[in-house]
């Protein structure tokens, strides 16, 4: 009867597992909710120096630039910048990171990042494991982990037993393959220590362990847990392995006398000047010490049967030549104003179709906005992606607000880089 | 596995399949549901929005014809048709004014000389099957999604009732 109950109690149990638990399929840039996509970062002029969808041989170099924007309207759900890492996010180790910088400062360090302010990164990759991987830059912030930027699909081709990795120490000293460098003393000391561990255990498993013990503990006689020869042998193996400690580390300083601690503090980076963005400087409005375009969010909605974003807003134009609204970014996807030409251009041929929106960004009034003049603009961002990646889910989100970048273009091409944030609302009414 | 990951679009059961590329439908019922999104069932004969997403990139350069067909007694009737044309922003939708109880089926025809290029033994047409019923919004949910909470608390009953009998044989 008792066994029956056992099995019923871990029958029963494991069905409530089961009834509670759901399949884990997440991860991923599209299972991050869209609030975090479209506050954190923003990149933009990102590009890659292979083409989408090209092949490389192990040990060619893919190199990413561009810039990425920390979001003013950071989420309230997760920390902020103060602690960042920039690296790669691609399935595992397939390419290896040589270098990265941002702002030309070289990020073997974490960093930390302002908000509101723009930097520019640079990666290199090698490439290490044969196959189709998606490559896409990412910054790691701590504490709220990878946000990952847009991707391109690479494929490695060739042996991973080929891939050669060769540096030259600042002593001068070659290393051939830094993937197999100092690998069998590595596995000699493995060895030594797992001989040690195996002797240890079996010192104590070859009598008796478990009922004798257990027994002898009971009876409270603690003393006959060990003989001398376990005290002795405890002694003997504590100033064997100090001995070893010492005299590894000694040969080590010889062998190798000049070595780097690993670094636990951080880099300073300062952030790129606002509108410093290799696209011209645009020119202030006469009065003001600053030329920017002032946008102000009146109401957001998502018309979910068409996929649809609309977003008023205010647009004051605070430079000295008339503006007009060239892109509008969020989390990844590009709807840009194909009435335009400045905004056009900055569309790469090779840059990923299904991140680039193939309908004209909708602009309710298209004409220039003179300088000094204020304008309500209705913008309406359609394509398929704020379903197909998952942005739509925003409704249910905790935060059902958006983000996104606008672009706005002088006549003279100079482009201007506004935030527009705000609460959003889903209709079913165009 | 590859990039991406969580449930795709591409890879949830509202997805369809015509040579070789995905489409995806989902159904909405404002009035009742508001923005719950509805695939298979369509639980009442409420006003309903019907939305098919091309999911692949080339879907919208390729001109789709889709239609809309309700059975009959042995045989299907097409009810609402929109002739071939191209939809660049890779959605369309269909206001689907009080539909009567029964079954349906979408169906989206590419309209391109190319298309069986792309993946030689699928057809160039696809079916997607739904059904409306008048049970109301929340009647044609499964027996553990109906009685879910009943079900949360007479497993924590049973849970608090294993740890009472541990602790008094303790």
């Amino acid at each position: 009867m008792i066994k029956l109950s056992k099995l019923f109690e871990k029958f029963l149990l494991s069905v409530i597992l089961i009834a509670v638990t759901g399949i884990a399929l997440a991860h991923g840039e599209r299972n991050q909710e869209p609030f975090l996509r479209m506050k954190t970062l923003h990149w933009y002029d990102v590009k890659w120096s292979v083409d989408n969808g090209s092949t490389i041989q192990v040990n060619d170099e893919v190199t990413l630039t561009g810039k990425v924007h920390f979001f003013s309207s950071w989420p309230e759900a997760i920390n902020k910048p103060d602690t960042i890492f920039l690296a790669n996010a691609t399935p595992g180790p397939v390419f290896v990171r040589k270098a990265s910088y941002l702002n030309d400062v070289p990020m073997i360090q974490s960093t930390g990042a302002d908000l509101g302010k723009t930097y520019e990164f640079k990666v290199i990759l090698k490439a290490r494991i044969p196959g189709k991987h998606h490559v896409h830059p990412m910054v790691n912030v701590e504490s709220a982990g990878g946000l990952v930027g847009p991707g391109i699909w690479v494929t490695i081709d060739g042996d991973a037993e080929d891939f050669v990795y060769s540096i030259t120490t600042r002593t001068g000293l070659v290393i051939e393959n830094l993937g197999s460098y100092a690998v069998q003393n590595v596995v000699n000391w493995h060895i030594i220590w797992a001989l040690v561990a195996i002797f240890w255990l079996f010192w104590w498993i070859r009598r008796p362990m478990l009922v004798e013990r257990y027994l002898k503990v009971k009876a409270g006689s603690w003393n006959e847990l060990h003989t001398k020869n376990d005290k002795l042998l405890a002694l003997f193996l504590i100033g064997f392995i100090i001995g070893l400690l010492i005299y590894a580390n000694n040969i080590a300083r010889e062998e190798y006398p000049r070595t780097i601690p690993l670094q636990a503090g951080k880099v300073d980076v300062e952030a790129l000047a606002i509108h410093n963005d290799g696209l011209g400087v645009a020119k202030a409005l006469h009065g003001k010490n600053e030329a920017f375009v002032k946008v102000k969010n009146k109401k957001a909605e998502y018309f979910l049967p068409g996929r649809t974003v609309t977003v008023e807003a205010d647009i004051t134009n605070n430079t000295a030549l008339p503006i007009q609204l060239g892109e509008f970014t969020a989390a990844n996807i590009r709807f840009v104003n194909h009435n335009v030409d400045f905004a056009m251009k900055g569309v790469d041929k090779g840059y990923p179709d299904e991140l680039v929106a193939n309908k004209s960004l909708e602009v309710s009034d298209n004409t220039p906005i003179q300088p000094g003049e204020t304008r309500t603009l209705k913008i309406e961002a359609t394509d398929v992606a704020w379903e197909t990646e998952r942005l739509s889910s925003l409704l249910n989100d905790p935060d059902s607000s958006y983000g996104a970048l606008l672009f706005f273009f002088d006549t003279e091409g100079t482009r201007m880089i506004s935030e527009v944030s705000g609460q959003i609302l889903p209709t079913f009414i165009d | 596995m590859r990039a991406h990951g969580g449930v795709a679009i591409d890879k949830d059961y509202c997805t369809f399949r015509a040579s070789g590329y995905t489409f995806h439908f989902t159904a909405y019922q404002p009035e009742t549901l508001a923005g719950k999104e509805l695939c298979k069932t369509v639980p009442s004969t409420e006003e309903a929005v019907l939305v098919l997403d091309f999911v692949d990139e080339a879907l919208r350069k390729i001109p789709i014809r889709v239609s809309i067909e309700k059975e009959q007694e042995t045989d299907y009737v097409s009810i609402q048709s929109m002739p071939a044309q191209l939809y660049p922003s890779g959605s369309m939708f269909v206001p689907f004014l009080k539909p009567t109880e029964g079954k349906y089926k979408v169906i989206i025809d590419l309209e391109s000389e190319n298309v069986t290029e792309h993946v030689e033994n699928h057809p160039s047409a696809a079916t997607f099957s739904f059904a409306v019923s008048d049970a109301g919004p929340g009647e044609s949910d499964s027996f553990y999604k109906q009685n879910s909470w009943l079900i949360l608390i007479l497993i924590l009953g049973i849970l608090l009732g294993l740890i009472a009998k541990k602790l008094s044989k303790s």
